[in-house]
């Protein structure tokens, strides 16, 4: 899989999915940490990607174009199962439409599609390849360069039972550890993106508490470490104090 | 106003053409009853049947573990309309998984299709009704692409037909009671053995449509849907014996369609006096 320049993340939880991202956007040597990753798609449905921003938001609003025309035909709600093929069939049209070049230019896209399915009465998560290749995982995806360090943390820590509030605490933990890549953006600098998809609806995580959940893993790491340079209180909490 | 025929040539699409090509597939449909009566869990579907013409269950094509269409008419068109609809359902399968084929899609893209034929006045001699076993309502298609909704039941077929044997021998009456032999005149008879003969053409005239319908209603009452298997049979079979016109073969089928599955039982009603009618006609 192409490893893009983001870390996005998505597990089931007790009663649903979590979706997840960070909030780098990389233009060569330079960055913003402003740029939400994760969308919801209708009130059951996430979709993030990794890739050229051109190129996920396209496929971000095509998914959603082709939705509401076909529902209007079949007069039907899709739910994330029948997006999931959807999505899948998006991405082999772009694949053969655009062929080699999209490797060349680099206008490359690679979604997580994450939704409440009230069919089954459960989560589902759906990963994907640049080509169009699906896989449903019972579990958890992880997309873009730290890839490799949240999966590791979700290795350890996910569990199918835990609870909203758990499950949103590891999705921050997730990209704080996929944060010592350069392309991730670290969550104590910009909150992480935390959507959940339940059979209530999506919503999403509060962004204030994202960030102190993460200098809450983050001061909790330093005192495990030993490490007497960091203030004893948080910057935020030290505007207040003042 | 043009038509393009078959070998890609044009027809002037006249008036008189077009209410013709309506006669034909109308004709095509033809008088003979097709009955599909819902009731608890199911449906039941009851048509004339002879097993010199007709594989069993011919004119029911399965959409999925729910639904059904069912066709009456011309044998060639259904078989064309159902590869149609195959089609549109394999695209929907292959865009968004076949859980999301819906009646509604099908029924709007085939009244598209019938409502364009029949414009062209090339109109498909079929009539078709799909049935949703999950849905208050069953859909009715007609040959012209008009679609009716209704609840508790659906006929297809059944088109009016005149008596010509009564006919004939109601006319010999009149004119032999004012004198008049028959072979012709060669004067035109009065007024009043015109309307004479106008009211026995009119009393020959069959309704097997309306009369189905109206035992039908009888039968349902109030109710949607009938409360047993055996009671839809019974509604289905009685309605064909007395409703269906007669003809040479007089061999029914009604199959049943519950749970996923078909069954099918056939029975014989007792040889009527067949029409000196059409001969086109099933």
């Amino acid at each position: 899989m192409l490893k893009s320049g983001t870390t996005i993340l998505a597990f089931r939880y007790k009663d649903g999915v979590i979706v997840a991202g960070d909030r780098r956007m990389t233009d060569n040597h330079y960055h913003h940490d402003d740029y939400v990753k994760v969308e919801d798609v209708d009130n059951l449905t996430l979709i993030a990607c990794a890739g050229t921003v051109a190129a996920v938001q396209l496929l971000a609003q095509t998914l959603v174009s082709v939705r509401e025309q076909l529902e209007e035909k079949i007069r039907k709600p899709i739910f994330v199962d029948g997006q999931a093929e959807l999505l899948k069939n998006i991405l082999i049209g772009n694949f053969f439409r655009n062929g080699m070049a999209m490797y060349w230019l680099n206008y490359i896209a690679v979604p997580v599609l994450g939704g409440f399915d009230p069919k089954m009465d459960k989560g589902r998560i759906f990963g994907y390849d640049e080509a169009g290749g699906i896989y449903e995982r019972p579990d958890y995806v992880a997309v873009g360069s730290g890839q490799v360090n949240a999966e590791t943390l979700l290795d350890e820590k996910w569990d199918p039972k835990l609870e909203l509030e758990n499950a949103e605490e590891l999705a921050v933990r997730a990209i704080l550890r996929a944060s010592r890549d350069n392309y991730t953006a670290p969550p104590v600098l910009a909150p992480v993106t935390v959507f959940h998809a339940s059979k209530g609806g999506v919503c999403q995580m509060d962004e204030r508490k994202a960030l102190e959940v993460a200098w809450d893993i983050f001061y909790k790491d330093a005192e495990r470490r030993g490490d007497s340079t960091l203030p004893e209180i948080a910057p935020d909490t030290a505007r207040e104090a003042k | 106003m043009t038509a393009k025929n078959f070998t890609g040539g044009l027809t002037l699409n006249t008036p008189e053409f077009f209410a013709r090509q309506q006669g034909v597939a109308a004709n095509a449909v033809g008088i003979h009853l097709l009955i599909a009566a819902k009731y608890n869990g199911g449906v039941a579907i009851g048509h004339k049947f002879n097993k010199n013409q007709n594989d069993p269950r011919e004119w029911i094509e399965r959409i999925n573990s729910t639904s059904l269409v069912v066709g009456w008419g011309d044998w060639g068109h259904f078989r064309q309309l159902c590869s149609f609809i195959r089609e549109l359902i394999l695209g929907i399968k292959d865009l968004i998984t076949e859980e999301y084929v819906t009646n509604s899609f099908l029924i709007d893209r085939a009244a598209l299709l019938l409502e364009s034929a029949s414009q062209s006045s090339q109109p498909y001699g079929v009539a078709l009704v799909f049935i949703d076993l999950g849905e208050e309502k069953l859909s009715i298609l007609h040959f012209n692409g008009k679609i009716m909704r209704r609840s508790q039941f659906g006929v297809l077929g059944g088109y009016d037909y005149e008596d010509l044997k009564r006919l004939k021998e109601e006319s010999k009456i009149v004119l032999a009671k004012h004198g008049i032999k028959p072979g012709g005149l060669a004067y035109d008879p009065p007024p009043e053995v015109i309307q004479e003969l106008d009211d026995v053409y009119v009393r020959s005239i069959k309704t097997p449509l309306k009369s189905a319908l109206v035992t039908l209603e009888k039968i349902y009452g109030e109710r949607d849907l009938l409360d047993t298997k055996e009671e839809a049979i019974g509604a289905v079979k009685n309605t064909l014996l007395k409703h269906d016109p007669p003809s040479k073969k007089e061999t029914f089928e009604i199959t049943t369609f519950e749970n996923g599955n078909f069954e099918s039982i056939y029975f014989t009603r007792r040889k009527q006096k067949m029409l000196a009618c059409n001969p086109s006609r099933k």
